[in-house]
């Protein structure tokens, strides 16, 4: 009996101890809408190892719209190495968005073999992000006017932090100020005065964003203006250049050296030459 | 009395078996060049992980070890060319030691190239992909010219002793050197039209080798001072090589007549005074390389950019600044001091200044390749501690060590059987120093 009871405390600590193996997950859901673009809801899955955060690779992720019901499913997909999962409003769903000035997400991430299951919640406030390119007497002006749905209709939304920006290759470059905060009319505004290359045609895209706010999730809103320098394509790589490919050579650099090489060779020739003749006169008898 | 001259001449020069010296000297080298082989082979086996060359220092020793043998390879052209083209008269016994030394070195070069890749499997890649836009390609152009002509200036001249040698004690038809000698000189018969010839050829070969010659080491410089980097960035880097070329190889010259003068008795054919002449010669090159030493550096060090600061302080009070002091001062200054007078001009003062230039020449290719990589103008981010230092492991030791032995085995060899002083053209001009009116 004693010993029955040491070998089921010893299976209960077991139990308990591969439950406690599997990692706590912390999932966050965050709400992103580009432009006129179905929403975005991206999720991000980590566990704390040591002092330090790990993504969670390749784990399933449900997005439901208002509460978690089969019906409520917005989509079902998996975490991509940095832990991320996004999905994409799809249409069905916009229209039952479009209704409401609020929305509630649930994100629900399922149990894995080394993580437990874990899930988040989402609050969003329904709003929209503007912008407008002015220019006048070689001014030109970023204009971004960020409001939100109330008592049925687009009311602005003051002392919110909104950044301009231009978009580049990699990250978004400030236009004047790092953030601006919105004005009674929910308007924010920056003259631009950046000397940047654009595309071919001297295009930069431009634009407002709302970053991580709690009620209103990321907003961005972009516009394309050619107020940048049209940038020359560097095509110096196919053309003859000494930086070009093998088969590219400068024709100065093909022509002269291989010159001296002939003449020098030419002349290592004709020493051989001399050799064949220093070599036949010994043959000869004489 | 012309016969009296002949037989000695010949009697004197002939090359004769090693002694124990011989022997023991031979061995040794035989025993470093199968070390190094070892090593080598483990680098082919791990790759370049063996050697302590990281992310920084990228080049290290075999680099620099490649480019002492490009330098010293240059007096084939400073002795032999231009001695030759501008009639001095004394040269004559340092024309082959000079010539041997270029071969080998030269051929120890293009190895030392092939030893710094990590996929010498690829070596042909080199040449079926090459760009002519790369200086690497340039080098790889001018070292193969000058190779085969450093082996045609040594191979003319050598022409007229060929059918001493077949006649010569060593001559056993049967044995290797007999059938060497027939291969290479049996055809030799002194004819009017054959000297004519291979006069044509060497008057030929000396005016072409000098400017290949300096190709070859210009080239090497532009290996650098194409390359944007601290101590690199300079338009003065060819001639500053150049000079620095003719310096080792003037070294060279000199430790290789003190040996060879003792070894086999030679005193009577390099005498004092060709000791004496290098000496000056000598002093004028250290003089020479010396004031681009001060170009170099002095200029750099006045104006101490920031981004070559690193560098500069590395070399004058820093991680190098022992090796550094010591290389310009033993192996330049410390040279013309002793040989600007009449008694350090002597055979063993001149000898051991030899040894100094050649070596402090090493280590000169070492602190103008390795500290330059050491101070990039962009420094790498968070790369190990470890990388920003540079020490050769001892595999690297070894494989250097027995290219330098390669190439010194390489002149023993030739000394073993061809005379290292040429016998014919020693006796034209004793006999016509006893007839000059003929």
């Amino acid at each position: 009996m004693k010993y029955a009871a040491i070998i089921l405390t010893l299976l209960i600590c077991g139990v308990s101890a591969t439950a406690q193996d599997k990692a706590t997950v912390r999932l966050g859901l965050t709400f992103r809408k580009v432009n006129d673009e179905p929403p975005v809801l991206r999720c991000e899955a980590k566990t704390k190892t040591g002092k330090r955060f790990e993504p969670v690779e390749n784990a399933t992720v449900n997005i439901y719209f208002s509460e978690e019901d089969n019906s409520n499913l917005i989509g079902t997909t998996k975490t991509n190495g940095k832990g991320i999962a996004d999905v994409s409003m799809p249409a069905a769903f916009i229209a039952r968005m479009d209704s409401s000035a609020s929305w509630h997400f649930v994100a629900t991430l399922a149990e894995g073999e080394t993580y437990k299951g874990a899930s988040a919640e989402a609050d969003i406030t329904r709003a929209r992000l503007q912008v407008d390119f002015q220019e006048a007497d070689s001014t030109r002006t970023i204009v971004a006017i960020l409001s939100e749905w109330k008592d049925g209709k687009w009311s602005p939304v003051p002392q919110t932090e909104v950044k301009l920006i231009v978009k580049t290759l990699f990250s978004d470059l400030p236009v004047g100020e790092d953030t601006y905060s919105t004005d009674d009319e929910g308007k924010v505004s920056s003259t631009f005065d950046m000397k940047l290359p654009g595309d071919a045609e001297g295009n930069l895209t431009l634009g407002a964003k709302v970053e991580d706010h709690e009620a209103y999730g990321t907003l961005f809103a972009t516009g394309k203006m050619k107020w940048g320098t049209p940038a020359i394509p560097d095509d110096s790589f196919s053309k003859r250049t000494l930086w070009a490919s093998r088969d590219k050579t400068p024709w100065w650099l093909l022509i002269g050296p291989n010159l001296i090489i002939l003449a020098v060779w030419g002349s290592i020739i004709y020493l051989v030459y001399l050799f064949v003749k220093i070599r036949r006169s010994g043959m000869q008898k004489t | 009395m012309e016969n009296v001259v002949h037989d000695k001449v010949v009697k004197d020069l002939m090359p004769a078996r090693f002694g124990k010296a011989g022997v023991i000297w031979t061995s040794t080298l035989v025993v470093l060049c199968i070390i190094g082989l070892v090593a080598y082979i483990e680098q082919l086996r791990e790759g370049l992980s063996i050697t302590a060359m990281r992310d920084y220092a990228s080049w290290g020793i075999y680099i620099s070890n490649f480019v002492f043998f490009v330098a010293i390879s240059l007096v084939g052209s400073l002795i032999t060319a231009i001695f030759r083209l501008t009639n001095v008269q004394w040269r004559t016994p340092l024309t082959r030691i000079s010539e041997i030394i270029a071969v080998a070195a030269i051929i120890f070069a293009a190895i030392g190239i092939i030893i710094d890749m990590g996929r010498p499997d690829r070596l042909w890649h080199l040449f079926v992909y090459s760009r002519l836009q790369s200086p690497i390609i340039w080098d790889v152009i001018v070292i193969t010219t000058y190779l085969v002509l450093s082996v045609l200036f040594l191979y003319f001249p050598l022409l007229p002793d060929l059918p001493l040698l077949i006649k010569g004690k060593e001559a056993n038809p049967k044995g290797f050197a007999g059938k060497l000698y027939k291969f290479l000189g049996s055809f030799w018969k002194g004819k009017d039209d054959q000297r004519k010839y291979s006069e044509t050829a060497i008057r030929i070969i000396s005016v072409m080798i000098i400017p290949v010659a300096l190709s070859i080491h210009t080239v090497t410089s532009w290996l650098f001072a194409t390359t944007y980097r601290p101590g690199w960035d300079s338009t003065n880097f060819g001639a500053y090589f150049v000079s620095g070329a003719f310096l080792v190889g003037a070294g060279g010259v000199v430790i290789a007549m003190y040996v060879f003068r003792r070894a086999y008795h030679l005193e009577e054919y390099i005498t004092d005074k060709h000791f004496d002449n290098m000496g000056k010669v000598l002093v004028m090159l250290a003089l020479l390389y010396l004031y681009f030493n001060l170009n170099e550096y002095l200029v750099p060090a006045f104006k101490m950019k920031k981004a070559e600061e690193h560098h500069l302080k590395s070399l004058f009070t820093g991680e190098y600044a022992r090796l550094f002091w010591s290389v310009i001062v033993l192996g330049m200054i410390v040279p013309v001091i002793v040989l600007l007078f009449k008694k350090g001009r002597r055979p063993l003062p001149m000898f051991i200044m030899g040894i100094l230039v050649v070596v402090g020449a090493w280590y000169k290719r070492f602190l103008i390749v390795t500290p330059t990589l050491l101070s990039p103008f962009l420094p790498m981010y968070d790369v190990p501690e470890s990388y920003t230092h540079y020490h050769p492991t001892p595999a690297e030791w070894a494989i250097t060590i027995s290219t330098l032995s390669g190439a010194l085995l390489v002149i023993t060899l030739f000394v073993r059987y061809f005379p290292i002083i040429p016998i014919q053209e020693t006796i034209e001009e004793r006999e016509a120093n006893l007839n000059p009116n003929s």
